[in-house]
């Protein structure tokens, strides 16, 4: 994990040009490594601060900013938690900036929900961690209730 | 394991993010038009209980849209009873507030009056969102609340008061300005914003102070975290961001330019607002618990817990032998030379002994984690308790007895006995009693 990791870090000095096609905060880096079966290995890859998804004050209805829109459809690479309340072995889960959220509701602004695929599966991680896919951006409702706002279809980095 | 616990695949099967209120019988889309308003009350109550956790908070607040109906189901079901309400959890507590009805607005009180009562913070926020004239005294009271997220929704409230009581603001001034050293930064930032927004604008010093935070405790970004809390808000107040850039270390050239045009702004709105000259005006001296940490040895244990009841304690031992307590800028206590990697090793001994178990409970609003940084202070190995409202006997291995003695031996030595007093009840209502050692 570590030495995964130190590859990780590796990598972000590598190719971390400054990127700005979010309108600020991301990073471009390429890779042909580490790259989801289901995406282009070509093709580049954001570093996006899961803070900077989940800390707009959004509630169902609005519309998401403009500059975290511009991400939608681009393949990124997220910091962040899984939320505490995963349990068991899960194809998909709400990465979070924090793991605990203890003391308000959870919001369908603040995670982003992780699909590892129709055949993966994890089990709860207590420690920081990278995924690297494709974010897709935008209110999915069920029942007339939004139920994500963000979703990554991708894998462990 | 968490994983095999009984019983727990029903809670897993709603709780988990993604997979939304697909419950058998519940409605789809399209077929709640056709229910009759009590039946739909019935369906928002069961999901704001058992749905997926994003959808809970929606699902109270299509209740207010209900009006009478689901005004007269809660009072039915709930006044007089707060287990009940507990157990209807904190997204349904928190609307109460927001009912324009008095005797909803005295059960969030009657909540909130109750120290055991695991949803304190979400009563007050509700009652904040509608704060009236009359509620101004209790929401002062609330600034002295032991749970920060409660005295964080308190400014909250002072501030909906003012709207309707502008007198509150001279009242609340003393408080606010004692809120600006809370232990708490969220309390700060909400303190801070509700001086500005009654002419203290000196007090945006707070948030600015805020921006050049990159502290971390482990492996929480908690300094990242505040810069980009603080930078939304300051951005209302002050136009916009100046160009600074939370995602970026707060010493990146272009956010030191953007943090000087933001001083100035604050400088010049806190002039005018004192009524000096620019030249004259002196901006204020920040506690120290509001100022940015100084870079510090890295931790190599620590423990984190957070109860619903009775609040959060962050305690970390340094590689110096320090004893940290809180998050951001911490207050520091010298232990023994070697003392803190005495208190790691038992740490140690106490996951050896549990094997690899390393969760312990279920998934709920209370944690109780341990951390032993063997290798790197942000990729520690992790002991997790974790449960709801609702005690689970004998959760603690009694493995980690040693470890948390030795730990409040020090705090008393250190911190004083009151802060030790804070943190056991924290610990046990959590983890539950502390067995004997």
């Amino acid at each position: 994990m570590v030495k995964r990791n130190l590859r990780f870090a590796a990598a972000l000095v590598a190719f971390a040009p400054l990127f700005s096609a979010a309108g600020g905060p991301a990073h471009a880096w390429s890779t042909a490594r580490g790259v989801p079966s289901s995406l282009d290995a070509s093709e580049e890859i954001i570093e996006v601060d899961l803070h900077q998804l989940t800390s707009i004050a959004w509630e169902p209805g609005d519309e998401v900013p403009e500059e975290i829109q511009r991400l939608n459809g681009r393949r990124v690479v997220l910091r962040g938690f899984m939320h505490a309340s995963v349990a068991g072995d899960q194809r998909k889960f709400p990465m979070v900036t924090e793991a605990c959220q203890c003391t308000a509701s959870l919001m369908p602004s603040h995670f982003v929900e992780v699909d590892l695929g129709p055949t993966a599966r994890t089990g709860p991680r207590t420690g920081q961690f990278e995924v690297v896919g494709r974010l897709e951006i935008g209110a999915v409702e069920e029942d007339g209730l939004v139920v994500s706002l963000y979703r990554l279809k991708g894998r462990f980095y | 394991m968490i994983r095999r616990i009984a019983g727990f695949v029903a809670l897993l099967l709603v709780c988990t993010v993604g997979v939304a209120d697909r419950a058998a019988g519940s409605p789809q889309r399209g077929q709640a038009a056709k229910l009759a308003p009590a039946e739909l009350v019935e369906r928002h109550l069961q999901t704001a209980r058992a749905g997926a956790l994003q959808v809970r908070s929606q699902a109270a607040g299509r209740l207010l849209t209900l009006g009478d109906v689901a005004r007269d189901r809660l009072l039915e079901l709930f006044a007089g009873d707060l287990d009940a309400l507990a157990e209807q959890g904190q997204e349904t507590v928190e609307i109460l507030g927001r009912f324009e009805d008095p005797r909803l607005r005295d059960l969030a009180w009657s909540a909130l009056g109750d120290l055991d009562f695991p949803w304190r913070p979400a009563a007050l926020r509700g009652l904040a969102r509608e704060g009236t004239a009359a509620d101004g005294d209790r929401f002062l009271a609330g600034l002295r609340d032991p749970l920060a997220a409660v005295r964080a929704a308190a400014v909250t409230g002072i501030e909906a008061v003012a709207q309707h009581d502008p007198s509150i603001a001279d009242r609340a001034r003393p408080s606010l300005r004692a809120a600006l050293a809370d232990e708490d930064d969220r309390v700060r930032r909400a303190a801070a914003f509700a001086l500005d927004t009654f002419g203290d604008a000196d007090a945006l010093y707070w948030p600015l102070a805020d921006l050049e935070r990159d502290d971390r405790w482990f492996e929480l970004e908690n300094g990242r975290a505040a810069r980009y809390d603080a930078l939304r808000q300051l951005a209302t107040r002050l136009g916009d961001t100046a160009g600074y850039r939370p995602e970026k270390d707060p010493d990146d050239p272009e956010n030191r330019t953007a943090w000087t045009v933001l001083e100035q702004r604050i400088r010049e709105r806190a002039a005018r607002a004192a009524g000096v000259e620019l030249d004259a005006y002196e901006p204020p001296q920040l506690p120290p618990v509001a100022r940015p940490a100084a870079p510090m040895p890295p931790p190599i244990a620590g423990i984190e817990v957070r109860s619903c009841r009775r609040g959060e304690f962050f305690l970390a031992l340094g590689s110096d032998d320090t004893l940290r307590i809180g998050l951001g800028n911490p207050a520091v206590f010298q232990l023994a030379p070697g003392r803190a990697a005495q208190l790691a090793a038992l740490l140690g001994s106490g996951y050896a002994a549990v094997g690899d178990e390393r969760d312990f409970g279920e998934p709920g609003c209370d944690l109780e984690v341990y951390r032993v940084a063997s290798e790197s202070p942000t990729r520690p190995s992790h002991l997790r308790l974790l449960k709801g409202p609702a005690p689970i006997p004998g959760l603690r291995p009694d493995a980690l007895t040693p470890f948390i003695e030795a730990l409040r031996h020090d705090l008393v030595g250190t911190a004083g006995p009151e802060v030790a007093e804070r943190f056991t009840a924290a610990l046990q209502a959590v983890g539950g009693p502390i067995a004997p050692d």
